[in-house]
């Protein structure tokens, strides 16, 4: 069931995402062909720059218009009318949160590649230089593969408890009988700083310790230092998520209050 | 084996007790009128069968078995409200529910949507409120379930689409399933019910044969109705 659930997932994301991410392409195309022209005839700059400017707002903002989306969709789909048809699906509510923050993971790392694809186009980079670029740092972090590796995980784990985050307040603000979506917004601010506190009073010990200051003020830290780091960090934002993902399941199976 | 037996059930919002010991049980292959006023626990008691809540206290089992994706896969629930993807269109809609229920019948909605000339191709949010509701009905009626549980499905139809809608009802519902329908148009439904669940207040003040009723008070189901919640 998990994959039919993934399947209506990316297929209401992508119905809402696909216009987003055309626009953006057009936007970037309009701006590298006004920026050619523009370089032959100069009274065509004021409209390249206009051009250009939209292009690179809207290249910057695809991230965050796919994960606020993404948002939208969870809440119209979980908690409000659409929920009456979701929770009354023969799946658990395992599969309805895993499919929902799978997908939302994987557009936004799609929406990632699409800001770099028009953001290349709009400023007229040369690929093979980016990509040259890209081999540069994959060369120069042969000796930090490992630490590379683990970066890529805490990022990636990161993003994972930041959108649990979402879910799990929206999960408490749907408990109350109005105002769901403000009591949601205000569980976030709550929950966030819980955790902020938590998260602070747990690297305290690092941040009050020497030899990890020294390190973080190395041009190039111990590799072996910056990995114990990152697997605290890891680690700390990986149970936190769990912890969220407990809660948002509890929630929806013991707690739902559709309206 | 009854379909539904609730024993002693109660559920509270808060402190307010949406339903107070609530026991009761549905037959397989008959049609019963859940009735009452506004916020006298109809849909807390739908919701429950449903799964969408879980009860305070007592017991609530379907075929045996505690509500939950087991549950889900025998019962067939329309609900009050517009509750589908507003962006699909009708065939896409018959693939959801195709995909989600092994025993959603394709054939039978077809054939049913063609009756009411609903094009597959037309967006849920294109169509008329009553169109919305025919949809979501047939949808639902085109699922071999065990129980339909239907939360006021005429309230949005007109007066002279209200008699098609109960044909589907009637044309689709086999001989051993059974179904709890919630509605305030009493009037319009009487004549397919079997049984009649009166419920105020959170308890149940009358659970008897739609028949027994009529002949004891001589009087309709809707009138004993105005009666009993005469405000």
């Amino acid at each position: 069931m998990l994959k039919k659930l993934l399947k209506y997932d990316f297929k209401t994301l992508l119905h809402t995402l696909l216009p987003v991410y055309g626009i953006s392409l057009i936007l970037s195309i309009l701006s590298n062909l006004f920026i050619r022209i523009s370089k032959i005839t100069p009274i065509f700059r004021v409209p390249m720059a206009l051009i250009t400017g939209l292009s690179i707002l809207v290249c910057i903002g695809i991230v965050f218009i796919t994960f606020i989306i993404g948002i939208v969709n969870f809440y119209r789909q979980t908690v409000k009318d659409e929920g009456y048809l979701l929770h009354t699906l023969p799946v658990s509510k395992n599969s309805i949160i895993i499919s929902k923050l799978t997908s939302l993971i994987v557009m936004e790392f799609l929406s990632l590649i699409v800001t770099l694809v028009t953001l290349t186009i709009t400023v007229n980079l040369d690929p093979t230089k980016i990509i040259d670029v890209i081999k540069l740092v994959i060369e120069r972090l042969q000796d930090y593969k490992f630490t590379s590796f683990l970066v890529v995980l805490t990022v990636l784990i990161g993003q994972i408890t930041n959108t649990l985050l979402i879910f799990v307040s929206i999960s408490f603000g749907q408990r109350h009988s109005t105002n769901k979506l403000l009591y949601s917004i205000i569980y976030g601010v709550v929950i966030y700083n819980i955790t902020q506190v938590i998260t602070t009073v747990i690297y305290l010990p690092i941040l009050l310790n020497n030899k990890y200051v020294d390190a973080l003020n190395e041009t190039i830290p111990e590799s072996s230092i910056l990995n114990i780091m990152l697997i605290i960090a890891m680690g700390t934002s990986l149970v936190i998520g769990i912890i969220y993902y407990i809660l948002t399941k509890k929630n929806l199976e013991n707690k739902l209050n559709l309206e | 084996m009854n379909l539904v037996e609730i024993k002693d059930l109660t559920k509270l919002y808060g402190k307010k007790e949406a339903l107070k010991n609530i026991s009761l049980t549905i037959e397989p292959g008959k049609i019963y009128g859940l009735l009452g006023p506004n916020g006298s626990g109809k849909t807390t008691l739908i919701k429950i069968i449903n799964n969408l809540l879980t009860p305070t206290s007592g017991e609530i089992k379907i075929k045996g078995i505690t509500p939950g994706i087991e549950s889900k896969k025998i019962i067939s629930y329309l609900p009050e409200r517009t509750y589908l993807n507003m962006n699909f269109k009708v065939k896409e809609l018959l693939d959801y529910f195709e995909d989600f229920y092994d025993n959603f019948d394709r054939k039978k909605s077809l054939s049913l949507l063609k009756k009411l000339n609903i094009n597959l191709d037309d967006k849920l949010k294109t169509m008329s409120k009553g169109t919305k509701e025919k949809v979501q009905l047939i949808l639902v009626m085109s699922r071999k379930a065990d129980l339909y549980v239907l939360d006021e499905p005429i309230g949005g139809v007109d007066p002279a689409s209200r008699d098609y809608i109960l044909e589907t009802i009637l044309s689709n519902f086999d001989d051993n399933a059974s179904m709890i329908i919630s509605t305030h148009l009493i009037q319009d439904i009487e004549s397919i019910l079997d049984n009649v669940i009166f419920i105020n207040k959170g308890k149940i003040t009358l659970n008897d044969k739609a028949d027994n009723i009529r002949t004891e008070r001589n009087q309709t189901i809707d009138q004993v109705f105005r009666e009993e919640f005469k405000c």
